[in-house]
C-alpha cells in the first residue's frame, strides 16, 4: 500500500485462519481477489488477527469495510450488517492485561483521536459455527462465503464502485481448503 | 486477612490472561498467572511439510506474525544444517529490526505509558511549560509550544464529550498517578506523533516482506526477495533507498523522543524501581546474524542467574548445545496430561481442562525451566546480558540512560535497580535505541553485498531420510522465541513453539516455583483493591502477549475486564 496516498475505500478481512470459522473473513478477502477485478480506489487486505496493526489500514481512509465472523446470538451461517455507531456501542471500561487485545471500537476511536479516521465504516458478519483450533472453515461457513462476497460486492455498488468479475469466473465459489496455506507451498516449490 | 482479586478481561469470546492476587497489608503476598485459551495450536502442523510450517506459524499471534515465520524457517533450516545466503539473513535481520521498532514504540505509548500518564490532567497543563519542560531533551520539532497547545486542545475536546474512546481503560485520578499536568501533557502529544512512525516501521516490513501482517517473502533456505538494482520487479535501489528513509525517519523519533520520554518518566517514578524485581534470572539469545553459518551476531546472548552479572554465562551460537540440553516445559499446574517436564522436542500437548484450582493445574500456559529454573526473557534479559558480557552498545545506551533517568530522579539510579517494574521499561527504551542504531548499518551491509556482486538469496532445502531434530530461535521484541521441530521423512512429526509470553506468564512448577509473572507481583503495593493499577503496571511492564488466538466480533461484549474482590 502507498502510505501516503490509500485508495480510499479499504476492505479488511479479520479473523485467524487457523480457528476454523474464524477465518472467515482472510477467506472472503481472498476469494474476492480470485474473481473479481477492483478499481484503484479499493484496496483488499487479509490482515489477520492484526491489533493495532489495523490502524495503518484504516487512518486516510473515506470507507473502511470490515469482513468477520460475529457472535451475535444467530444462527450459524446468519448474515450481519453492522454501522460504525452500533460498533461503538458500549465503549470499553476497565484495565486491559493484554498489550494485544484493541478491538475494532477501540481502533476507531484511536484513528478518531489521531486524526484521519474513516467517515464511514461497516462491518459485514456471519455467525460461526465452530471456532476451536483448525484449518478450513465448516459446511455451513463455506455456504456463507458467496452470500457474504457478495454482499461485499453490493456495498461497493452503493458506494458507486463496481468490482469486474474476472472472465470465467465462476457464479458460486468452490471451496479449496487452506486456500492461503497451500498457495504459500506452491509459492516455496516453484523455486 | 487477605483480599483476593482476580482480574479477568472477557473481551471476545475466549479469554485471554487472567492474574488472581492475594493483598495482605496493602502489598501482593500471593499471585496466580493464568492463560484462560487454550494454546495446543501446533498439533494442526503435525504430517505437513516443514516448507509450509511458517506459512501457518505466523498466524498463531496477530501482531507478531513476522517472529514466528522466522523461528519456524530457522529450526527447519538448524535440523538440515542448511547455510543461507548473507543477503538473505541481512533482509530478515531488516524485517525483525522493523517489527521491533514498531513494538516497542507501540508498547510503550499506547499499550502502556496510560498505566503512568493520566489523561485528564492534560486540560490543567501550560503548553509553553511543558514545551519548555522538553525542549532542552531534543531537537524534536514535535515538541513546541504550538504542537503542545493543539494537542491539549485535542484532548479537551475529547474530554468535554465525556466519551474518552481509547483513553477510556485509564484509573485517572488514580492515587498513584503522580506526573504533573505539563508531563502528562508531553506524553500524551508523544503518544499521538508516535502512530506515525509505528506506521512507518510498518510500511518497511511491508516493502521488503511484500505484505504486512503475515509477510510472504520467506522461505527455508534464505528469502523469496529477488535482488536486483535495475529491476523494477526486484528488491532494487529505489526500494532500498525508500527503506532507508523510513529506518532514519523512526531511529530519529526512538533517539529524539521515545528514548528520553521513558528516562523522563522513570526518574519521575523512580520508586518503581524497588518493585517487580522478581526471580532475576534471565535468558536472551543472540540474534542478527552477520554470516552466512550464523556464527556471528550483533546482539549478544547469555544466561544470568540471580542477576550475577559477574557470572553471565555467554550463548555464542544461536540455540547452542546447553539451550538444547537445559530447555524444559512443565505441565504440573497446566491444563495438560501429566506432571513434571519434558525436553520440546519430546513434548506432548494433550489438554487436561480441571477448573482453576490454586494449588493444581491453573493454566494452559506450561511451565518452561532452564537448568531447572524460571526464566525471564525479554530486553531487561537481552540489556543485563549484554551489559554483563560488556557489549559496547548495550553499555553504551545504558549507561546513556541511567545518566539521564539519575537527573529526572535527583539521585544515583544503578544497573542494580534494573530488576524492577521501571526497569523493564527503561531496558526496553535501551533495546530500541540500539535496533534503531543497527538498522542502519545492517541497510548498510546489505547494499555493500548487492554491490559487491552476490545477488544470491536463497538455497534448496534438501530432507534426508529418516528423522532430524532442528530448533529455530529469534530474540523476538518480548525475548527468547524457539520453535522445536522433528522431522521425519520430509514431514512434521512434532512441533512445538515456546514463546517468550510462555517464559514469562509461565505457571508454578513441579516444585511449586512460580513463574516470572508470580514472583514480579509480590510485594507490589495496591493503594486501592478495586483499582489494581499497581498489578497492572508490573505485568504490563513485561508486554504480555498472550497469543491472539481469536478476534471473532461479539457485540454484546462491552466490558474489557472483570475485577472480582473477595
Amino acid at each position: 500500500m502507498d502510505l501516503e496516498h490509500p485508495s480510499p475505500i479499504c476492505v479488511i478481512g479479520l479473523g485467524n485462519l487457523l480457528e476454523r470459522d474464524d477465518g472467515v473473513g482472510p477467506r472472503v478477502v481472498q476469494e474476492l481477489e480470485r474473481r473479481f477485478t477492483f478499481p484503484r480506489e479499493v484496496e483488499l487486505v487479509d490482515i489477520g488477527t492484526a491489533g493495532l496493526h489495523l490502524l495503518t489500514w484504516i487512518i486516510g481512509r473515506d470507507v473502511v469495510i470490515f469482513v468477520d465472523a460475529v457472535t451475535a446470538g444467530g444462527t450459524p451461517g446468519a448474515l450481519y450488517r453492522f454501522e460504525r455507531a452500533r460498533l461503538l456501542e458500549g465503549r470499553a471500561a476497565g484495565p486491559r492485561i493484554s498489550q494485544h487485545q484493541p478491538e475494532i471500537r477501540e481502533i476507531l476511536a484511536l484513528a478518531e483521536v489521531a486524526g484521519g479516521a474513516p467517515r464511514e465504516v461497516v462491518l459485514l458478519g456471519v455467525e460461526p459455527e465452530d471456532l476451536r483450533d483448525g484449518i478450513g472453515l465448516t459446511r455451513t461457513l463455506e455456504a456463507a462465503l458467496e452470500p457474504l462476497a457478495q454482499l461485499v460486492v453490493h456495498e461497493l455498488e452503493r458506494l458507486g464502485v463496481r468490482a469486474q468479475p474476472h472472465a470465467g469466473s465462476q457464479a458460486t465459489i468452490p471451496a479449496p481448503r487452506e486456500a492461503s496455506a497451500s498457495r504459500g507451498a506452491t509459492a516455496i516449490r516453484a523455486t | 486477612m487477605a483480599t483476593r482479586l482476580t482480574i479477568d478481561p472477557i473481551t471476545r469470546i475466549e479469554g485471554h490472561l487472567r492474574v488472581d492476587v492475594e493483598v495482605d497489608s496493602g502489598a501482593v503476598s500471593k499471585a496466580w498467572a493464568s492463560c484462560t485459551m487454550w494454546r495446543g495450536i501446533e498439533r494442526i502442523l503435525i504430517g505437513r511439510d516443514p516448507r509450509e510450517a511458517w506459512f501457518f506459524t505466523q498466524r498463531f499471534c496477530g501482531v507478531c506474525t513476522t517472529v514466528h515465520a522466522m523461528a519456524s524457517v530457522r529450526a527447519v533450516e538448524d535440523a538440515l544444517k542448511l547455510e543461507i545466503p548473507l543477503n538473505a539473513h541481512l533482509i530478515r535481520n531488516l524485517i525483525l529490526i522493523a517489527h521491533a521498532l514498531h513494538d516497542h514504540i507501540v508498547h510503550f505509548y499506547h499499550l502502556s505509558a496510560l498505566d503512568w500518564v493520566d489523561v485528564t490532567q492534560v486540560p490543567l497543563a501550560d503548553p509553553k511549560k511543558a514545551a519548555a519542560a522538553v525542549q532542552g531533551l531534543s531537537n524534536w520539532t514535535g515538541n513546541s509550544a504550538e504542537v503542545m497547545a493543539q494537542t491539549q486542545e485535542r484532548v479537551k475536546g475529547l474530554l468535554a464529550t465525556g466519551q474518552l474512546g481509547i483513553f477510556a481503560h485509564g484509573y485517572w485520578g488514580h492515587p498513584a498517578m503522580k506526573l504533573s499536568p505539563e508531563v502528562n501533557l508531553v506524553a500524551v502529544a508523544h503518544y499521538l506523533q508516535a502512530l506515525e512512525f509505528q506506521r512507518k516501521s510498518n510500511q518497511i516490513v511491508a516493502i521488503l516482506g511484500g505484505k504486512t501482517p503475515h509477510i510472504q517473502n520467506m522461505a527455508v533456505g534464505g528469502v523469496m526477495n529477488a535482488v536486483d538494482l535495475d529491476s523494477q520487479a526486484a528488491l532494487n535501489l529505489d526500494r532500498l533507498f525508500m527503506i532507508r528513509g523510513l529506518f532514519e525517519e523512526v531511529t530519529r523519533f526512538v533517539r529524539e523522543v521515545y528514548f528520553p520520554d521513558v528516562c523522563l518518566i522513570a526518574g519521575l517514578y523512580n520508586d518503581w524501581f524497588d518493585y517487580g524485581a522478581g526471580h532475576k534470572h534471565y535468558l536472551a539469545v543472540p540474534d542478527l546474524p552477520t554470516d552466512t553459518l550464523g556464527k556471528r551476531f550483533d546482539l549478544p546472548g547469555g544466561v544470568l542467574f540471580d542477576a550475577r552479572l559477574a557470572d553471565v554465562k555467554p550463548m555464542d551460537v544461536a540455540g547452542d548445545a546447553q539451550f538444547r540440553a537445559n530447555v524444559v516445559e512443565d505441565v504440573t499446574h497446566a491444563w495438560y496430561r501429566g506432571r513434571g517436564a519434558q525436553a520440546p522436542w519430546a513434548g506432548e500437548t494433550v489438554p487436561e481442562y480441571t477448573d482453576f484450582h490454586d494449588d493444581g493445574k491453573y493454566t494452559w500456559v506450561k511451565a518452561p525451566r532452564y537448568d531447572g529454573k524460571p526464566m525471564e526473557v525479554g530486553p531487561l534479559a537481552d540489556v543485563l546480558v549484554g551489559y554483563a558480557s560488556k557489549h559496547a552498545r548495550t553499555v553504551k545506551w545504558l549507561d546513556s540512560a541511567l545518566g539521564l533517568v539519575s537527573t529526572f530522579a535527583g539521585k544515583p539510579i544503578g544497573v542494580d535497580k534494573l530488576p524492577s517494574t521501571m526497569g523493564r521499561h527503561l531496558a526496553r527504551a535501551v533495546r530500541t535505541a540500539i535496533l534503531a542504531e543497527l538498522a542502519l548499518e545492517h541497510h548498510q551491509k546489505l547494499v555493500d553485498n548487492v554491490l559487491s556482486g552476490d545477488l544470491a538469496t536463497f538455497v534448496p532445502p534438501v530432507f534426508p531420510s529418516g528423522e532430524v531434530q532442528g530448533v529455530g530461535v529469534h530474540e523476538a521484541p518480548r525475548g527468547t522465541l524457539s520453535h522445536w521441530v522433528v522431522i521425519e521423512n520430509g514431514k512434521l512429526t512434532n512441533y512445538q513453539a515456546v514463546v517468550p509470553t510462555t517464559w514469562n506468564a509461565s505457571p508454578r512448577d513441579v516444585d511449586g516455583v512460580g513463574g516470572p509473572y508470580e514472583a514480579a507481583l509480590l510485594g507490589n503495593p495496591i493503594a486501592v483493591p478495586e483499582q489494581p493499577l499497581e498489578v497492572l503496571r508490573t505485568v504490563h511492564s513485561f508486554d504480555p502477549c498472550m497469543a491472539c488466538a481469536c478476534h471473532a466480533y461479539d457485540p454484546r461484549g462491552n466490558r474489557l475486564a472483570t475485577i472480582r474482590v473477595r
